[in-house]
């Protein structure tokens, strides 16, 4: 690389320094508290590296975080190597890539938004030599797309993506909805504080709705169904959320839905002896049944086939 | 010809078949390339955003080194027909969205497997020492029987083949029309030319490439018109909004231009697909709102509408079908002994009913 050679070094004034640019934006969203108070108390060992973008304008190229901390601490100047503006955005990115694998391991929202610019600045077949190998991203196949559309997610949705709070599946479909629906989606489901999972049942049956009928998903979630139950307060948050994803089910797969409600009306009418359950068959694919039996002893389950078996009409004839 | 095809690779041990040089012959402007260039190639599409749509205009002519005969990859659970699937080759130069292949075959390309000589007899050993009764074999499964038939010449030959068997039939299933060079083969009632069909509006709007519809339909009617028994296959079905409408238009169609008498069978198989097919599709074409549906996980796995739904489908479809001509042979796809009773009113407990049932309409 030729950009070594061109390096300035200097002390620069934090406040010259536009921390928000992203040309060279790696996410890194572990707590910044930690790096302060480290670098309160030893300072900045290894000096950042910006770019002079104009003049008098610097952008970070590595070690974006430890500027931030800097200017939380008041810092007025910071000892840091320049690039000259001659410098390639290319270039620029892949120093910070290398820095940046090189100490931590990328969570999915961080590969999602490297993988997403890199794709934007390299052919393709760069990265997939290059870079993917240390992103652990296979080139072939459907997920680099997918990597590449979540990573213009807002931050967000990257942000609880990162935390693990959001499947990379239901980012990839948040991906697929306008801004303001997805970021509503965002909210609904965290004001049901569903887990990742049933967060992404949620969004996957929403968003099946929204395309099946081509209604927004802000038109379901605020279907006043919906609203009844996200409006009362009387209940828990865990109890709205159990029947907010009643309704979606009930939305999304009706002839099921029917098909238990008539399986249990049926059941009802039936003496239900303790140690016995009845399941109808799988996903109702047939009118067969199972009754399974279960007691803590033998003694007991006979106890239970005996009772089931006086309650069998007798057989007639000869 | 009629589909694209930029651009053709010939596997070395490839290049000395009779079935390359006619194939080169019939496509003289198109560049082609003999030898290894094949991984490069795969290599450099497989990086594609759609690797498909580069693929489906490269032709690969190799040999097929493994058995050309395989059994139909039914599922448990499900009634399975017991087709035999000869493998001709794989790929299609057509483009259906719901089109299983997307996620099924690991290389983009077409492959024609160019080795005829191996095939037919690996076709004839099969078929002459097997101890099992009547075959059915068919060879639209991992690509469409006669898409490329005006360029191999492959069906006609096969035809001519299954018209000496006794014990055997051959099923071309297909979403073209490329029924000329057939039309001059005596099939003796052991071939069944089988149209995949659709409503009018899937078939226009989700089968990229495919004839039209009408055309399909006057193709079964030329073809029957030959000798050939005609076969139909609404696979899938895709309930939209107003469904019947549509898949009613075609039904009558089909028995306003076809003698149902000469229909050997009409196959009916409810949209069902294998989970990761719904984000390749998306990834291609977008959300497209009939793969959105309520779609549950079915015995095998796949995913399937609920069975009251399929039930109620199949039963007006066969309704229709059987108000147009009583006798029809109809038949659903991978279904529940279930399903056939309480939609088509047939008792049809294992593959081997289905089986008979099917073998009845062409044994003789
Ligand atoms: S014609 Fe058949 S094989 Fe070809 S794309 Fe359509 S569904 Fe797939």
């Amino acid at each position: 690389m030729t950009w070594l050679d061109h390096i300035r070094w200097t002390d620069l004034e934090p406040a010259h320094m536009d921390l928000e640019d992203r040309t060279y934006y790696i996410p890194c969203r572990s707590d910044l508290q930690g790096l302060v108070r480290s670098i309160r108390q030893v300072g900045i060992l290894s000096p950042p590296l910006l770019q002079e973008r104009s003049p008098g304008r610097f952008i970070p190229v590595i070690g974006r975080r430890r500027l931030m901390a800097a200017r939380s601490l008041e810092f007025t100047r910071v000892h840091a190597g320049v690039l000259p503006e001659t410098v390639l955005e290319q270039e620029g990115f892949a120093l910070a890539f290398w820095d940046n694998i090189a100490t931590r391991p990328f969570d999915v929202g961080a590969t999602a938004v490297v993988v997403r610019r890199l794709l934007d600045l390299f052919p393709r077949i760069t990265v997939a030599d290059l870079f993917l190998p240390s992103l652990g991203v296979q080139p072939e196949g459907p997920r680099l797309e997918r990597l590449r559309a979540i990573g213009g997610l807002e931050e967000p949705i990257l942000a609880v993506l990162s935390a693990g709070k959001l499947l990379e599946k239901s980012a990839a479909l948040m991906a697929l909805l306008k801004p303001e629906e997805r970021l509503g989606l965002l909210d609904f489901t965290e004001s049901l504080g569903l887990n990742a999972n049933k967060r992404a049942e949620v969004i996957e049956r929403l968003f099946d709705l929204s395309v099946l009928h081509g209604k927004g998903v802000l038109e379901w979630i605020t279907d006043e169904r919906i609203s009844a139950v996200t409006g009362n307060h009387e209940l828990s948050v865990p109890e709205r959320a159990a029947k907010v994803r009643e309704i979606i089910k009930a939305w999304k797969f009706p002839e099921l839905v029917r098909s238990e409600q008539a399986f249990g009306s049926w059941l009802a009418r039936l003496p239900q002896p303790d140690g016995v359950v009845v399941r109808p068959s799988t996903r109702f694919e047939a009118e067969r049944c199972k009754m399974e039996l279960s007691g803590l002893s033998r003694e007991e389950v006979e106890r239970i086939i005996r009772m089931i078996g006086e309650g069998r009409p007798r057989k007639t004839g000869a | 010809m009629r589909f694209p095809i930029d651009r053709i690779l010939i596997d070395e041990d490839a290049r000395d078949e009779p079935l390359t040089e006619e194939i080169l012959g019939r496509l003289p402007h198109v560049p082609y390339g003999v030898g290894n260039q094949f991984s490069v190639l795969c290599r450099e599409l497989a990086l594609e955003r759609d690797p498909l749509a580069g693929g489906k205009r490269i032709l690969r002519l190799m040999r097929h080194k493994g058995a050309f005969l395989k059994p139909c990859p039914g599922t448990r659970n499900y009634v399975c027909c017991g087709l035999e699937i000869l493998h001709i080759g794989q790929g299609c130069p057509m483009d259906c969205t719901y089109c299983a292949l997307q996620v099924y075959l690991n290389r983009p390309v077409i492959e024609v497997f160019v080795n005829l000589d191996d095939l037919l007899r690996d076709l004839k050993e099969s078929v002459a020492h097997s101890g099992r009764g009547f075959r059915r074999i068919c060879t639209g499964e991992f690509t469409d029987s006669l898409a490329l038939e005006p360029l191999t010449g492959l069906s006609a030959r096969l035809v001519s083949f299954f018209s000496y068997l006794e014990n055997a039939s051959l099923e071309l299933k297909t979403k073209t029309d490329f029924i000329e060079s057939l039309l001059d083969v005596d099939p003796r009632g052991r071939t069944v030319l089988s149209f995949s069909v659709n409503s009018p509006a899937i078939a226009a709007r989700e089968e990229f490439r495919a004839a039209a519809l009408d055309r399909r339909i006057a193709a079964a009617s030329r073809a029957q018109e030959r000798g050939y028994r005609i076969g139909f296959h609404f696979d899938p079905i895709i309930p939209e909004t107003d469904w019947s409408t549509g898949y009613f238009r075609t039904i009558d169609e089909i028995f306003r231009r076809v003698d149902g008498s000469g229909i050997a069978w009409i196959s009916l198989g409810v949209l069902r697909f294998v989970p990761h097919l719904k984000d390749a599709v998306t990834s291609r074409f977008g959300p497209l709102p009939y793969f959105h549906d309520g779609f549950l996980s079915g015995l095998d796995g796949k995913s399937r509408l609920h069975s009251d739904r399929r039930i109620a489908i199949y039963r007006l479809m066969a309704e229709r079908i059987r108000s147009r001509h009583k006798d029809c042979r109809i038949y659903l796809c991978m279904e529940s002994p279930y399903v056939w009773e309480k939609s088509l009113g047939i008792s049809m407990g294992s593959n081997d009913d289905l089986r008979t049932y099917l073998d009845d309409a062409v044994a003789a």
